[in-house]
């Protein structure tokens, strides 16, 4: 029991690290593995070079053992698990030596060197897969390179060279994990070797998941340089642009709004300037409450302003329902009938109210977009925090062009249908209309957002 | 006219390269990352943290709150794999950090006073911890790492305050546990166990699972409780098959059971595997009890000879070296190794250590004062009261002696494969 009670103390004490730097590099009870595998077109060499530092040695004590080197590579090779595209292959032996380079306190290690190969028929392109068993419970340095002779290895996932020297110099970096490469898989096929595999296409393949994906690491850069920073600030005035033209945002209903109403371009202005303070605002609030505070869950917050979005929406349908229903009356001439005059928003019957056009605004730009919120936040943890507001607004002034482009397009648009005296007509349903569309589009945003 | 026929084209186009962009991202749609060749198996939350942390610093190297909590990574990353090499880029990592932010660096400290504990220079981790104390008075896990190095340092008081402070701050797993070794030291067994219960409930990965289940049965073994023990270390086995001390605790109850054979067998598998000094000499001392003493030599060899390589290492622990020097038969050594260690530190451990090699070489009468010192605490510890109970036969104190070996007897029958027997003949001889 006391030696027990000496457990924390003793156990730690062999973990502890050394002092000086003489110590056995990974500690003096590891058994360290490396294997070097190359592939020839007609078999599969493999090196395996074993490490075991002072105590192995000393529990061990293979100098006293006549076959050591011969009976441990066979267990070596009983450990190695070589398949090629799923067929096991038998590891035969080469060759097995072994040496004592001694290590600290005067105490040897033992250095166990072991060639082996299995013959295999590489003539076309296999998967050859490397495994290594053996002591799979003792802590150790696990390493594995591969190299082709006459066969080239496809995006190979080890390097081609080792680095520790095969166990004789161990890399001390800090920001890697010793290493613990256990089994391989090589895809080969005949040839030259390659310089590089095909390189696997990262991500999203669209022109916009390139697009942002090429914004968010320019947002991270390490090197903030001032032209890396205006091409990121012009990405994210085409990013913000291209990002209001998908669906979403209220265009639609902005779009019904304006066409049933007699909006005017200053009117499309007014909105779009709207949506983009709104968005902006929002992005930046949210963004700086949530890297003040982790508590507040970034997808319910979305989904809650998603239903507000709606309901703001709802409401304006039914106000515009109600004041189109109400004023069904009023004679033709409401709106049209003056060729020139027409469609430079003066007050013919009702223009759209200011209170309406924000209203749209503010709902447009309710729901932020996720990749502007992490572009802020990234900056933030950064400590880009102004780069990362700068990022924001170019966002929002590119959202801005698109939304007041659409209003723009669609206010033209009516104004010419409207020139024309057939349609004139057509128009009276037009308010009564475009409110209900308004309305039903709110109720699907809302419904969409509470069930979604 | 022209320039707004101009500014329409230039509408219609922007429009157009917008419809086309719409378009295409509507069509292809997202794809997802393909994940990298060789996806990452399943991984612990400290190893995701260490990922994490290398990533972000190979981006932004001059980040001393990354490196400090890098550090912190390592040094526990040592503690559940047992890979030493960790302890040396804990020590790097931590430098780093100091070097990026030389003051009021919290985290730093912090992880060096815990990379102290660990090479049981509880001196500085203490230092270290008040500096961490100083720079981030209200975070629990500093006050952890100040609990350990005064409890180590033989300060019970002050450990038990820190530990306090650490469990109003956060009671969690760490808290819970050294509340838990606070209670057993005090001899509040019950107590001890709530506290252990409490930390196993809330153990949320299986590092913490294995490590309450260990100490469970290990406060079990130490009262006793052979069953319950079992029961402990089996469960935590059906976690991890495979963890070092949960087999150490399987070989010990088959040994208390009187199956000498498979807790030697289960012991070499643990020493091939994971050779600790403390596994060695348990070992050391089953193939002692079992009669193989040339066997058992050999381990004491391998014992000492892991004491020169930590020796040249700078690592020193003479508490263990007393120990294993008393049992090798070698008082001397043992005695100077004790009194190394007692002017470092007065912990109840190192009295017994202390008045045990006094015993070994003759001196009882000044072996007395520190057995008793070492049982001041309350700690219901079975080979405190063998020691004692031996030096007061020495003394010719029988009454007194053949109390304490009672009690030695009745706290944990079987408290060692040795001293056992050793005690419970000397009780008969007594009687």
């Amino acid at each position: 029991m006391r030696a027990a009670a000496v457990l924390v103390l003793a156990g730690l004490a062999l973990l502890a690290a050394p002092a000086s730097a003489s110590a056995h590099p990974l500690g003096n009870f590891t058994i360290n593995h490396h294997h070097a595998i190359t592939v020839h077109p007609d078999r599969v060499d493999v090196v395996s070079v074993i490490d075991l530092a002072e105590i192995p040695t000393l529990q061990e004590q293979p100098a006293r053992t006549s076959d050591y080197a011969d009976r441990e590579c066979g267990a070596v090779r009983d450990g190695l698990q070589l398949t090629v595209d799923g067929v096991r292959k038998a590891v035969s032996p080469r060759s097995a030596s072994v040496e004592y380079p001694s290590g600290e306190a005067g105490l040897p290690t033992t250095r166990l060197t072991c060639l082996s190969t299995a013959p295999a028929d590489l003539g076309s392109a296999a998967t050859v897969d490397v495994r290594d068993t053996y002591r799979p419970g003792r802590v150790g340095w696990h390493e594995m390179t591969a190299t082709g002779d006459g066969i080239a290895l496809l995006d190979p996932p080890v390097p081609a060279t080792s680095a520790s020297d095969e166990l004789r110099a161990y890399p001390d970096d800090l920001l890697a994990d010793p290493l613990d490469v256990r089994a391989v898989s090589l895809r080969v096929e005949p040839g030259t070797t390659a310089a590089s595999g095909v390189g696997v296409a990262q991500g999203g393949t669209t022109l916009l998941g390139t697009a942002t994906r090429a914004f968010t690491d320019l947002a991270g850069e390490q090197d903030l340089t001032p032209l890396v920073g205006v091409l990121a600030v012009l990405l994210s005035l085409l990013l913000g642009a291209s990002h209001a033209a998908l669906p979403g945002h209220g265009k639609t209903v902005i779009a019904a709004y304006l066409a049933g109403r007699d909006g005017t371009a200053r009117d499309a202005v007014v909105v779009g300037a709207t949506v983009t303070l709104t968005h902006t605002v929002g992005v930046l609030l949210i963004g700086l409450v949530i890297s003040a505070s982790s508590a507040l869950a970034g997808e319910s917050l979305l989904r809650v302003l998603g239903v507000a979005s709606g309901v703001l929406v709802t409401a304006i349908g039914v106000f515009l329902l109600r004041s189109a229903l109400q004023r069904q009356p009023v004679p033709v001439g409401h709106g049209h009938g003056h060729g020139h005059g027409h469609g430079h928003g003066h007050g013919h019957g009702h223009r759209v109210g200011r209170g309406g056009l924000i209203g749209m605004g503010v709902a447009g730009g309710l729901v932020p977009s996720p990749s502007a919120l992490v572009v802020l936040l990234g900056a933030i943890a950064l400590g880009r925090t102004w780069f990362g507001v700068l990022l924001v607004l170019g966002y929002g002034i590119g959202m801005a062009t698109t939304l007041t482009l659409v209003g723009l397009l669609l206010v033209r648009l009516r104004d010419r249908l409207a020139a024309v005296e057939r349609f004139r007509d057509r128009f009276t349903a037009l308010p009564a209309i475009t409110a209900g569309l308004v309305l039903v589009v709110g109720l699907g945003l809302t419904a969409r957002a509470l069930f979604g | 006219m022209n320039r707004r026929k101009i500014i329409a084209a230039l509408a219609i186009a922007a429009g157009a390269a917008l419809l086309a962009t719409t378009a295409t991202a509507l069509s292809r749609g997202d794809d997802p990352v393909p994940t990298a060749a060789g996806a990452a198996v399943a991984r612990s939350d400290v190893q995701r943290a260490i990922s994490a942390a290398q990533e972000r610093l190979r981006r932004v190297p001059g980040d001393a709150a990354t490196w400090a909590s890098l550090g912190s990574a390592y040094v526990e990353q040592a503690r559940i794999t047992g890979d030493p090499t960790y302890y040396g880029k804990a020590q790097g990592a931590l430098e780093t950090s100091l070097r990026h932010k030389p003051d009021g660096n919290g985290p730093a400290h912090m992880g060096l006073g815990a990379l102290a504990n660990a090479r049981h220079d509880f001196a500085a981790a203490r230092d270290q911890a008040e500096l961490a104390r100083a720079a981030l008075p209200d975070t629990a896990e500093v006050y952890g790492v100040l609990a350990d190095a005064l409890t180590q340092l033989g300060k019970s008081d002050e450990a038990r305050a820190a530990v306090q402070r650490m469990l109003d701050l956060e009671p969690g797993v760490p808290a819970f546990t050294r509340a838990a070794y606070d209670f057993e030291q005090r001899g509040d067994v019950d107590a001890a166990r709530q506290a252990l219960t409490r930390a196993l409930d809330a153990s949320s990965s299986p590092s913490d699972t294995l490590f309450c289940r260990y100490r469970l049965g290990e406060l079990a073994f130490d009262n006793g409780d052979l069953d319950e023990a079992s029961s402990q270390y089996e469960q935590g086995l059906l976690v991890d098959p495979l963890d070092p001390a949960l087999l150490q605790g399987r070989a010990k109850i088959a040994a208390a059971r009187g199956d000498l054979g498979t807790a030697i067998t289960g012991y070499a598998e643990i020493v091939a595997r994971v050779p600790s000094p403390q596994y060695l000499h348990e070992y050391a001392l089953l193939l002692r009890a079992s009669g193989r003493t040339d066997d058992a030599a050999r381990q004491f060899d391998l014992l000492a000879q892991q004491e020169r390589l930590l020796a040249a290492a700078g690592s020193i622990d003479d508490l263990a070296a007393s120990v294993v020097a008393a049992d090798r038969g070698d008082s001397a050594t043992s005695l100077a190794a004790a009194e190394r260690e007692w002017n470092r530190r007065q912990h109840p451990l190192v009295a017994d250590a202390l008045a045990w090699a006094l015993h070994l070489t003759g001196r009882d009468a000044e072996a007395l004062p520190f057995a008793e010192r070492a049982a001041a605490t309350g700690w219901r510890n079975a080979t405190f009261a063998y020691h004692r109970g031996m030096i007061l036969r020495a003394l010719g104190r029988t009454a007194e002696a053949r109390s304490a070996l009672d009690s030695a007897v009745r706290t944990n029958p079987h408290f060692s494969p040795v001293d056992g027997p050793a005690a419970r003949a000397a009780l008969d001889g007594l009687r």
